[in-house]
């Protein structure tokens, strides 16, 4: 394993990471596992989990890799289960799966299959991952992290169906917080902008890159890396360095989205 | 309100989405009263719904949220009745959003009846509006929200993931639609005009330091329906995918 820049922030405690075989997910998961996490790689495809979990093993940290459909209920209960089985407990669950944004679509033309897969895998998963962790994170005083999206404060005209369901996400973080915050349990979201596979693909056909907007707002001129951009955000927001940051939206973007 | 106004809403066509309960039904009712013929649709009351009679400026309409095809049909028998639709107006929220519930307590059914169907209804309505609304060359789309999709809420986390989602839905409206004269925007009122009396108080208390600005949270008729009226003139005609605060100075994030 690299050596952390930094000091193990997460020794000793055990994160999941929700659409951990690629992209966001596994960087996220990466960078956990080297602050000394153990991190529960929950994927639909099993084998992209498996890679993951063996690169983290191969660094010296210790993962575990489960199948994991968030649209699910028993999915999403069987890796908390696991976490708990193998580690010990919960200390944070980051649901950072999301169904493929697709083509770039008006309100009317968006695809029903469109929106109910991000109706799934973003609300009613939040639903799930919520539910399931409560107990294992009110023990520990744990984390609950969920992977949001500018999209989800600003609305998109490219991808609407997915803004929609990006700002249910950060209200569900904000009243979560409220409502878990006397009993320990900390929630915030995270809104990157990273490449990933995904973003690879949906890219060749939208306006944000083909035609440069996104690299002209983004003041640091480059889109972000999933492990060394965004995971150490979500290695903060699991450790005891954010122990009074609840409810919030850290957007990890370059720049680009300045609301706030 | 000027005159050369007050006539263009004389003629104007609105539907009211929950126009007979809740704030919805004071919306309806003060657009009506300003010369608006008014088509409400209110889901769970079946047979209410009637053929509209002409002489009236205000009517129900049979409605059905449980599919697209039903919202569809819904809106297409509110548009015919009106001949035409000029605003849209959304204040819709089932009881199971704003009576006060432990998330932990909400069922896998409950959320997915009250908290994913009211998202699933409002994506359903703006896609069978835009094509009226163009009939129409253009008009006003309003999502009237509770601020706690703002601030969030405990005790009432389906009711703020609701109203975030319809804030946000309201903007990528605007994005899409801009184009065809259709502006979306979003009114953001006090929550304590959407829950039950007895948690009105904690949810301010919890939004705000202080208390409202202008001293109460806001009536539906006489605070609200004025800007929804602005928003569906033509002077207005340039504001869209906005979120107007208008909850009497209580919440001051924007």
């Amino acid at each position: 394993m690299s050596a952390p820049t930094s000091p193990r922030l997460l020794e000793g405690k055990t994160v999941i990471v929700t659409g951990a075989g690629g992209g966001v997910g596994m960087g996220i998961a990466l960078s956990c596992a080297t602050h000394g996490a153990n991190v529960v790689i929950a994927a639909r495809r099993i084998e992209t989990g498996d890679e993951v979990a063996a690169e983290i093993t191969r660094r010296g940290g210790n993962a575990l890799s489960v199948r994991c459909d968030v649209t699910v209920s028993t999915d999403v209960t069987a890796a908390v289960d696991a976490a708990t089985d193998r580690f010990g407990g919960l200390d944070c669950l980051i649901h950072n799966a999301v169904a493929p944004v697709g083509e770039p679509h008006k309100v009317e033309d968006v695809p029903d299959a469109t929106w109910q897969a991000m109706m799934s895998t973003a609300v009613r998963a939040s639903y799930y991952c919520a539910q399931a962790a409560f107990a294992q994170l009110k023990e520990r005083g744990g984390t609950f992290i969920l992977l949001t999206s500018a999209a989800g404060v600003e609305g998109s005209p490219y991808i609407p169906a997915y803004g929609v369901v990006k700002a249910a996400q950060r209200a569900l973080a904000k009243s979560l917080a409220r409502e878990w915050g006397p009993l320990g349990i900390r929630v915030n979201c995270i809104a990157p902008v990273a490449m990933t596979p995904a973003m690879a693909v949906s890219a060749q056909n939208s306006p944000v890159f083909l035609e440069g907007r996104l690299m002209d707002r983004t003041p640091l001129r480059r889109i972000g890396e999933p492990e060394p951009d965004i995971g150490p955000v979500a290695v903060f927001l699991a450790s005891d360095l954010s122990r009074y940051v609840t409810g919030q939206t850290i957007v990890v973007d370059g720049g680009g989205f300045t609301a706030f | 309100m000027p005159l050369d106004e007050k006539r263009r809403l004389a003629t104007s066509r609105r539907i009211v989405v929950a126009g007979t309960s809740g704030p919805g039904a004071g919306i309806a009712a003060a657009l009506a009263a300003d010369g608006a013929r008014v088509a409400v649709l209110e889901p769970g009351r079946d047979g209410q719904g009637n053929a509209a009679p002409q002489d009236e400026s205000i009517f129900e309409v049979a409605t059905d949220f449980s599919s697209a095809a039903a919202v569809g049909a819904s809106v297409t028998a509110a548009v015919e009745a009106l001949g035409g639709i000029d605003q849209f107006v959304y204040a819709w929220y089932p009881d199971e959003l704003t009576g006060a519930t432990t998330f932990t307590d909400v069922s896998e059914e409950e959320w997915a009846r009250a908290c994913e169907g009211a998202l699933d209804a409002a994506w359903w309505l703006v896609r069978a509006l835009i094509g009226p609304l163009r009939a129409s060359r253009g008009g006003s789309i309003v999502f009237v929200v509770p601020t706690v999709g703002l601030t969030g809420s405990s005790g009432f986390v389906m009711l703020s993931v609701v109203a975030e989602g319809l804030r946000v839905l309201a903007k990528g409206c605007g994005r899409c639609w801009g184009e065809d004269g259709v502006a979306v925007n979003t009114l953001a009122t006090s929550p304590a005009l959407w829950v039950e009396p007895d948690h009105g108080q904690r949810l301010l208390r919890e939004i705000s330091l202080s208390v409202p600005a202008m001293g109460r949270v806001g009536d539906p008729g006489r605070d609200l329906a004025p800007v929804i009226e602005l928003l569906g003139t033509d002077e207005a005609h340039f504001l869209t995918a906005g979120t107007l605060v208008t909850d009497g100075g209580l919440w001051m994030g924007l």
